[in-house]
């Protein structure tokens, strides 16, 4: 179970931002950029043969004798497109990245739900059985009643199958220890023969997360408020976060981070392996190169704040040992995400 | 290049295989699964240039423990090398500054040659090496103590000037060994050219080195040298001269040698002689000459040779005085006509009693026979024969009868020259001497002529009356009283000349109410002296020439000259020694030049090995 009951209560009294007005498909409950029908007056414009009769202003013609429509604003649905990275840095952490980004999804996608908002749920990175490297994708939902459906889906994700994968949704813990106990799958440490970029035939692809933002953002039909969250470990995440821009989605991006990989517990002579794409690296790990980690971090931070200055995107760095619920119900709503 | 412990280097078969091994079991890099090295790879980029180097780096590490595991098995061998020096750990540097070291056989002279020397010793000299430096001259003088600071050697080395006096080897390599006593690896380097008396027998056995090693370094190489080896005058007795002044020549040198003996008196030549000398002869030459007290006469080789010094010899000629002599006695013939005989004496006779102690104090010396009267001047010259008195030297105890003469000094002035084995005597008193009386002849009963000299006072005593002896019928008897006479009189006896060796400590006659004496040294500096007793004993004679001591007193200003000569064969024989003799072990010469000593090297390996420590801990942490 994702959310508690409690929990959930306390979600409806919430509801989510956009800070742009979009066109819905559907009648909802948010201005939209049409005109429709509402109460809320929005503008005049000459009536053209054909027009409904019954929305010409009649006291202005009684003024003018000519003929005008009385325009009024449209109150339409809102897509909320949660994306979530299922890569498999995500299931580091404890609790894992994923199962608080789970969490975090499963939050706002209920209060989009409750809102009368359109909710669709990607997984990118996540890889459906014989389908490498195309995201899981749950069709839009509506309504209160379609929250059991958006829970199970988050549930049921799970970085893909591969090197260096800890037990799948099991929080890794020591993971240092386990690497070479995964037989035959991937690079295990056993093979060093083979070089780290050429592929072989059984784990997944690294996620190119620039990619499957970029195929997003150019694929979805309706745009709207996008949520993403990720540890935004891909060096090529920006390319995808500007192809989401230029699509004038009103994003906020969630970077999560595990408390390890802000303030690394590592120390002596290690083989650092890269859990998605097995690259190494051999360091020699004391106070100084600790320093210096942490400067790259910022450094990194950094750059992805100015990005998202930039292009006007919602950008909340949290990290996991943060309790979810605070995020939610502080963070978010202190940062205009949520009401 | 050598070790002293070269097995330390099987540490290296003990610790190469042991870092090898290291190396060879050292774990692999444990593998650590993170989330991304996207970051890692950020900041691994700059330094992680390329991978060849990186693997270089890697057997860097290797290298550089191999390297300080050969640099510390190096350093605990003690490697060395062997340097041109002389020199150890603990060094006496003995440096000969007598005359025969002013020979200028080597450039500059030999003096200044030892000083070279010992100047590249004290260069040459390791880390915690300690040394000092004695000069040796008529007396041993530590010129620094035992240190290793070379700034204190050189300059005590730079101070250091030579004299013209013989050597005084033992008493120098005695303060040598005292000082080097109880140090390791102790040296002493006697810097000589081996020119003096030898050291053999008694003298040279007596001397303990301790653990100290005495090394002789020769200095100059030939001997080529003519030198005066005595002067002496005395008074002619008749004759047209007033004094007979006697030199005497030799000829040091491997050549026969040509030469001009020339005599000044004062700064006029008064005799030349042309002499020839073969290798080795001894020549003596006798003047004539006309003289009057005071004057200076100058004896002068003419002849160019290495050494200089012993080419000229001085002496004063002094003037004739007489001796005032009061005879107290009941009447003694032998003792009278002895006196008589003496043509310095001019004698009063009186008998004993009263009139005797007043008359006392005109006289120059009082002679007691026999008797001697209760009070004397506390001040004067007494001989007493056969009694004791109130300035006797001596207190009587009582009477013996046939003593001997079993022992007698042989070197003092009174009794030099005498036998008296055989002496009879059938009578003695037996005496007991006084604190400043000394015993200069022994009898079973105990001492038969005491000598004591204190404040003013000099007298002797012979304990038994002459004519209970057979003394006056033996040559010895005249000898005797000749020297009882000069002794007591000092210098006022009228010896002909005065004279000093270099080194020798000279009584000098002070005029009485002169209080400061400026003293001339033959090479021109001035010395304040401050007189206060008289005689006064002079011994800064390391110059050989003529000293001149100038005072003031009421009659106007006084001059007295001193003639200081070095006449001294072992010194003007300069020939360079192979070997010197101490007790009955010969030292040979060691070559200054191709002495080689031992410099221990482990201390830079040791250093190279810290460098390289720092450099591999270096390495290590800056290593990705």
């Amino acid at each position: 179970m994702l959310l508690e009951p409690g929990f959930l209560s306390r979600l409806e009294q919430l509801a989510l931002l956009s800070r742009r007005l979009y066109a819905g498909q559907q009648k909802g409950e948010r201005r939209s950029t049409r005109r429709g029908a509402s109460v809320e007056f929005a503008d005049y414009r000459n009536y053209v043969p054909g027009d409904d009769l019954r929305r010409v202003d009649w006291n202005t013609f009684a003024r003018l004798e000519r003929l005008f429509l009385k325009l009024f604003v449209a109150e339409e649905e809102l897509t909320v497109h949660l994306l979530l990275d299922t890569s498999r840095s995500m299931a580091f952490g404890d609790p894992t990245k994923l199962h608080y980004a789970q969490q975090v999804a499963a939050a706002l996608g209920y209060i989009a739900l409750t809102g009368f908002d359109r909710v669709t749920v990607t997984a990118l990175g996540g890889s459906p059985p014989g389908a490498a490297g195309t995201p899981r994708t749950l069709p839009a939902l509506r309504g209160r009643n379609q929250a059991l459906r958006l829970f199970q889906f988050l549930d049921d994700l799970a970085p893909p199958e591969g090197l260096g994968n800890q037990g799948n949704t099991a929080p890794p813990q020591g993971l240092g220890g386990q690497g070479n106990t995964v037989p035959s799958r991937g690079w295990g440490g056993q093979d060093d023969s083979v070089p780290p970029q050429s592929w072989g035939g059984q784990g997944g692809p690294p996620t190119n997360l620039g990619r499957a933002l970029h195929d997003y953002a150019r694929t979805t039909r309706s745009t709207g408020l996008v949520i993403f969250l990720s540890d935004l470990l891909d060096a090529h995440c920006h390319a995808g976060l500007r192809a989401l821009a230029a699509r004038r989605f009103d994003v906020t991006l969630i970077h999560l981070l595990d408390r390890t990989e802000v303030n690394p517990q590592l120390v002596g002579d290690l083989r650092l392996v890269d859990c998605e794409t097995g690259e190494t690296r051999e360091v020699s790990i004391n106070q100084y190169l600790l320093g210096r980690y942490r400067r790259a971090l910022a450094e990194y931070c950094g750059e992805l704040t100015a990005l998202c200055t930039r292009y006007g995107m919602n950008y909340i760095r949290t990290t996991t040992d943060v309790p979810f619920d605070e995020l939610v119900l502080r963070t978010l709503r202190a940062r205009g995400v949520l009401r | 290049m050598s070790a002293f412990n070269p097995l330390a280097l099987l540490w290296l078969l003990v610790a190469v295989p042991a870092i090898l091994l290291l190396y060879l079991l050292k774990r692999r890099r444990r593998d650590q699964v993170v989330s991304s090295v996207l970051l890692w790879q950020r900041l691994v980029q700059d330094v992680q240039a390329d991978t060849p180097f990186q693997k270089l780096r890697r057997n860097l590490l290797l290298l550089l423990q191999l390297l300080l595991v050969l640099l510390l098995a190096a350093a605990l061998a003690r490697p060395f090398l062997r340097v041109r020096a002389l020199g150890g750990k603990n060094m006496a540097i003995l440096i000969d500054a007598s005359a025969s070291m002013r020979a200028t056989d080597v450039p500059g002279s030999r003096f200044e040659e030892a000083r070279r020397l010992a100047l590249r010793m004290v260069d040459g000299m390791g880390r915690g090496d300690a040394a000092l430096v004695i000069l040796v001259a008529g007396q041993a003088r530590a010129l620094c103590p035992l240190t290793s600071d070379r700034n204190v050697l050189r300059r005590a080395l730079e101070r250091m000037r030579p004299t013209d006096t013989a050597t005084n080897p033992r008493e120098a390599i005695l303060l040598a060994a005292s000082l080097l006593a109880q140090r390791r690896d102790a040296q002493i380097f006697l810097l000589s050219d081996g020119a003096f008396a030898a050291l053999d027998g008694a003298e040279g056995a007596g001397i303990p080195l301790g653990s100290a090693r005495l090394r002789f370094v020769r200095i100059g190489h030939r001997g080529d040298n003519v030198g005066l080896t005595a002067l002496d005058v005395r008074r002619s007795l008749g004759g047209t001269f007033d004094y007979q002044a006697f030199a005497q020549v030799r000829n040091f040198s491997e050549q026969r040698r040509r030469l001009t003996l020339e005599l000044y008196r004062e700064d006029s030549l008064i005799d030349a002689r042309e002499l020839t000398l073969s290798p080795g002869e001894t020549h003596g030459e006798v003047f004539g000459i006309q003289g009057s007290a005071s004057d200076l006469l100058r004896a002068r080789l003419d002849v160019a040779d290495d050494l200089a010094a012993d080419n000229q010899a001085a002496l004063v000629l002094q003037p004739r005085r007489q001796v005032n002599v009061l005879l107290v006695t009941a009447g003694n013939l032998f003792l009278e006509k002895a006196l008589n005989v003496d043509p310095r004496v001019s004698l009063a006779k009186t008998a004993p009693g009263a009139a005797a102690a007043t008359a006392a104090p005109r006289y120059d010396l009082v002679v007691l026979d026999g008797k001697a009267p209760e009070r004397l001047p506390p001040r004067g010259r007494y001989l007493f024969i056969g009694t004791g008195g109130a300035a006797a030297p001596v207190a009587i105890t009582g009477r013996t009868e046939h003593p001997s003469f079993l022992d007698w000094d042989r070197r003092h002035p009174v009794t030099r020259f005498l036998d008296l084995s055989s002496v009879q005597i059938a009578r003695a008193l037996v005496a007991r001497p006084l604190p400043w009386g000394q015993a200069l002849a022994q009898s079973e009963a105990g001492p038969l002529l005491v000598a004591g000299e204190k404040e003013g006072l000099r007298s002797l005593y012979i304990g038994f009356d002459l004519t209970e002896s057979d003394l006056p019928l033996r040559v010895a008897f005249p000898i005797l009283l000749a020297n009882a006479i000069d002794w007591l009189m000092g210098s006022d006896a009228g010896t002909a000349s005065l004279q000093a060796r270099t080194g020798d400590v000279v009584p000098t006659e002070v005029p009485a109410g002169v209080r400061r004496l400026t003293v001339v040294h033959p090479d021109g500096s001035r010395h304040a002296l401050a007189v206060e007793q008289s005689p006064l004993f002079f011994a800064a004679t390391e110059q050989a020439g003529i000293y001149r001591f100038e005072g003031r007193r009421k009659e106007g200003p006084f001059t007295t000259r001193l003639a200081v000569n070095l006449l001294n064969e072992a010194e003007s024989d300069i020939r360079p020694r192979d070997q010197v003799r101490l007790g009955s072990a010969s030292i040979a010469a060691v070559d200054a030049h191709s002495q080689r000593v031992p410099r221990e090297v482990w201390r830079w390996l040791a250093l190279v090995g810290l460098g390289v420590m720092a450099l591999e801990w270096f390495a290590y942490h800056r290593r990705l």
